[in-house]
């Protein structure tokens, strides 16, 4: 199906860039020119790894390199360490695109490093506010953060960040470091509870505070065996990892807190220099289709960006409504991450 | 009386230190291993249950099994690369005293002192600008800046504690420096370079920064596939993976003692 | 000097004195400079020339602050307690291994070595069984007494010496096996025969003669574990606030990079002269050969 979608955009696409040319490109032709294009060609791209990755790779990078002869793959990058490849490679880029989840698609821009997405049709589908002003950067899927327990242990299910204050609770509680995104949201959410916000943090601070004794963890990767092993019942994460957790076996569930789920976006942009602008556009607006989009909700519960995607009710269940989500000030968050971090590690983390 | 004999109380101290240090090494690994057969979906301790479907998984998994051969092809040619070189420095920081020497030795083990993150961005902004080396070749290259440094650590004691009187006698007896060093010295230290090669090994197969910034995109090795397996969610697998490379070394060793043994019976 | 590869090739013809050791130290030398060096410097530079504090404001910025001295002091003595528990604990095993006449001591050292092999998320899994408020090691402590009760070695500076010395102490029991497999033990034996206890015989004889190997071990696990990353923020989480930690954080979280080239450089400016007043301390070249 989507096969359609897209040569239909190749077909634009080939139109437009052949409009120049001999008038010899009709129509039908065109998939046969993109093949002729792009075959033998190599995409790659950054990525956040995992099951996100795998299927990813099948939808999306797959079938576009079956389509047209390209090969299209991806290598495992965090946010923070693909930012740091960027910047390092910004000469002679080794990979054509980049995903971002902690919002280094701005300070990339910033810095010259990307160049703008042309030829993703789909763009126009998304919000205006999940895309660059100038088409730099697009976001292709929503991670809510929120509450995850254990419902083993916790009979009332929390309803909001007030909750980690609940003295039945202490000694079972464990937060995320602040060099984790979501440890920097909790900080965040923490200060709009107590009646501040990303500009005004000191609340923030002094509620963290309070949660002396909680076990400060920094990889993912322990939030299970915290659950499974360490005798803790709630930490501050996102749904994504309470649905894998559920599936895995472990009796955890997610809530939304009261206060709003805060959204993570996760976003794509093609390196500056990249020899392969075109084809990381290809990609990206394979990314931004249903078929991608849906596959990616119902194997890693990132949420849809684009509107015109009609999730299936089972998966729609799991996935944060729009309404829900608290979009947080991502360019306030950075522009004071240095300060915070710094204040974290003496206020918080010092014990 | 050997000094290993536990009829006096220094060879029983001696037995119960080794014994409460392997406890120490092993006790971690045994709970990677106990878990990596439980039936949970997450990995638990005690485990529940046995099941080998993780090691199902693993084995069926192409990013591991090509993931293990590509690291295994690595580090051995870092192992080779790094032995010669390493080896070669040892000889001459060792052999011939010079003004210098002894700050050219501590200053060679810096590459060990900085976090893999520094040398991994260091490494890629140079083979960004300097394209000197492509594919699976920049992550070689990139794992010799630590290796190199671990051989000639571990090769300079040896040095050190061979006796050179013996080198001289060959030489005396008409075999060239080059001879004496291969008929003679090799021999004597080559526990010391088994030791050494062994420790590059690891080193190599156990990197992960430099991998995960430089390995070629057809070819990543083990260590970024587990990287990226870890993002989202630790699963058994994962332990199986670990428990399966225990399993892989003690087997080759069980091999290799049960050849020895029938060689030497022969 | 005299057993060194002589200046001579066996034809008589007479090659200048510091050809020889140039030329072996030549591919080390390249690997140092062109893959150390060079990167180093051009990182270095890359920094300096994106955004300001340049020069030795960000040393003052380090220096001055009192966090970040306590953030150098906590590493090194980090380095300090993982290296002396991987040489109280290899030093025996090593020595063992070394004098054990048994055809299984390639397998044991392989046993050894099992660590290393484990990744770090992995084996990180293992200690928080172990050191968590639940897990085996934390709870003995509880019940002997000797931890508060709530206590609990993981994420603790205790937990991630634990942590590291396991995984490094194969590097300290290969290094000292290699050393002290060169020391012949008739010199040991010769020590008890003429009335020494063995334990005696082994402080007088070996721990002296395997000097060059201590040095060695130590300085390598020194290194590694000032430099570790992965295993001290798994097991240490908040509390691993280290010089390795924090040049990951402003490398990848800051994106502060001419900072985080600055505690690089602090950090190896340190390692260095630790190694050099170690080293001279233990010197391992003064010791007789026999």
């Amino acid at each position: 199906m989507s096969a359609s979608t897209s040569s239909r955009t190749i077909n634009r696409r080939a139109l437009f860039s052949l409009a120049g040319a001999a008038g010899a490109a009709a129509a039908g032709l065109s998939p046969a020119f993109a093949q002729a294009q792009f075959r033998g060609r190599e995409l790659v791209s950054s990525s956040f790894g995992g099951p996100g990755m795998e299927i990813m790779q099948r939808v999306v990078f797959d079938a576009f390199g079956a389509r047209t002869g390209a090969r299209a793959t991806q290598v495992p990058l965090l946010s923070a360490q693909a930012f740091a490849r960027m910047r390092a490679e910004k000469d002679n880029p080794q990979l054509d695109m980049y995903m971002f989840s902690g919002g280094q698609e701005v300070t990339a821009k910033a810095e010259g490093l990307t160049q703008p997405i042309v030829g993703a049709s789909r763009m126009s589908q998304i919000p205006a506010n999940l895309r660059d002003p100038d088409g730099h950067w697009v976001v292709w899927g929503v991670i809510a953060e929120g509450i995850l327990y254990r419902t083993d242990k916790i009979a009332n299910p929390p309803t909001s960040y007030a909750d980690f204050f609940r003295p039945e609770l202490q000694g079972h509680i464990a937060f995320p470091h602040i060099t984790n995104g979501y440890g920097m949201d909790f900080l965040v959410m923490l200060a709009r509870m107590n009646g501040g916000g990303e500009r005004n943090i000191d609340p923030g601070f002094e509620a963290m505070k309070r949660l002396r004794g909680a076990s400060i963890f920094r990889a993912p990767t322990d939030v299970q065996t915290l659950f499974s092993q360490g005798d803790i019942w709630m930490l501050p994460y996102d749904a994504a990892t309470a649905v894998r957790s559920n599936r895995m076996g472990l009796p955890v569930a997610f809530a939304t807190p009261r206060e709003g789920a805060p959204a993570v976006f996760l976003t794509a942009c093609i390196a500056k220099n990249s020899r392969n602008a075109e084809m990381a556009a290809q990609i990206i607006d394979g990314l931004l289709g249903a078929e991608s989009q849906i596959a990616i909700a119902r194997e890693v519960v990132w949420g849809p960006s684009n509107p015109t995607v009609q999730l299936p009710a089972d998966i729609a269940a799991t996935v944060a409504r729009p309404d829900q989500l608290a979009v947080l000030d991502r360019d306030a968050i950075n522009a004071a991450r240095p300060q915070w971090a710094e204040r974290w590690n003496r206020e918080i983390a010092g014990g | 009386m050997t000094i290993t004999s536990l009829r006096h109380p220094f060879g029983i101290f001696l037995w119960l230190m080794v014994a409460l240090v392997m406890v120490y090494i092993l006790a971690p690994l045994a709970v990677i291993v106990a878990s990596s057969f439980g039936t949970t979906g997450y990995v638990a301790f005690p485990p529940q249950g046995f099941t080998l479907r993780w090691y199902e998984q693993a084995l069926a998994n192409p990013r591991y099994v090509n993931g293990f051969l590509t690291s295994l092809r690595i580090a051995a040619i870092v192992t080779v690369v790094s032995s010669a070189i390493g080896i070669a420095a040892a000889y001459a920081l060792v052999r011939y005293e010079f003004p210098g020497s002894r700050l050219i030795e501590s200053l060679f083990i810096s590459p060990l002192v900085l976090p893999g993150l520094v040398l991994a961005v260091a490494l890629t902004i140079f083979f960004s600008r300097n394209p000197i080396a492509t594919g699976t070749d920049r992550l070689i290259l990139a794992h010799l800046t630590i290796c190199v440094p671990c051989v000639l650590r571990v090769v300079i004691p040896v040095l050190q504690r061979f006796d050179r009187s013996i080198e001289e006698a060959a030489q005396n007896l008409g075999a060239s420096p080059v001879k004496a060093f291969f008929l003679v010295t090799l021999p004597v230290i080559r526990p010391g370079i088994f030791a050494a090669a062994a420790l590059a090994f690891v080193m190599s197969f156990d990197e992960v920064e430099m991998s995960v910034f430089l390995a070629s995109p057809r070819e990543q090795p083990l260590t970024v596939a587990l990287y990226s397996a870890v993002q989202l969610a630790f699963d058994p697998t994962l332990a199986a993976v670990s428990s399966i490379l225990i399993m892989i070394t003690f087997a080759i060793m069980v091999v290799h003692q049960v050849v020895s043994r029938i060689r030497s019976a022969r | 000097m005299g057993g060194a590869l002589e200046p001579r090739d066996r034809r008589g013809l007479i090659l200048p004195k510091w050809l020889p050791p140039a030329l072996l130290l030549l591919p080390a030398a390249l690997v140092f400079g062109g893959l150390f060096v060079w990167p180093q410097l051009g990182l270095f530079a890359t920094s300096v020339a994106s955004p300001p504090p340049i020069g030795f404001a960000t040393y003052q910025r380090f220096l001055g602050d009192s966090f970040y001295v306590a953030v150098l002091v906590r590493t090194l003595s980090l380095g300090a307690c993982v290296t002396l528990v991987c040489l109280i604990c290899g030093f025996p095993l090593a020595f063992f291994l070394a004098r054990l006449e048994s055809r299984w001591v390639p397998f044991l050292i392989m046993i050894v070595s099992f660590p290393l092999w484990v990744s770090a998320v992995v084996r990180s899994f293992a200690w928080m069984v172990l050191l968590l408020r639940n897990g085996l090691v934390s709870i003995w402590l509880r019940d002997a007494g000797l931890a508060p009760a709530g206590f609990q070695l993981m994420y603790s500076f205790a937990g991630i010496v634990i942590a590291l010395a396991q995984v490094l102490l194969p590097l300290m029991v290969i290094t000292l096996y290699a050393v002290i497999k060169g020391i012949d033990r008739d010199l040991e034996n010769a020590a008890m025969n003429l009335g020494a206890s063995p334990g005696r015989a082994v402080c007088l004889v070996t721990l002296r003669l395997a000097r060059g190997g201590i040095f060695a071990g130590s300085l390598l696990v020194f290194s590694l574990s000032i430099s570790a990353f992965a295993t001290p923020s798994l097991v240490g989480g908040a509390t691993a606030q280290l010089m390795a930690v924090a040049i990951y954080e402003q490398t990848l979280e800051i994106n502060d990079w001419p900072f985080a080239a600055t505690i690089s450089a602090i950090l190896l400016a340190i390692a260095l002269s630790v190694a050099l007043v170690y080293g001279r301390l233990i010197d391992g070249r003064n010791v007789p050969v026999r």
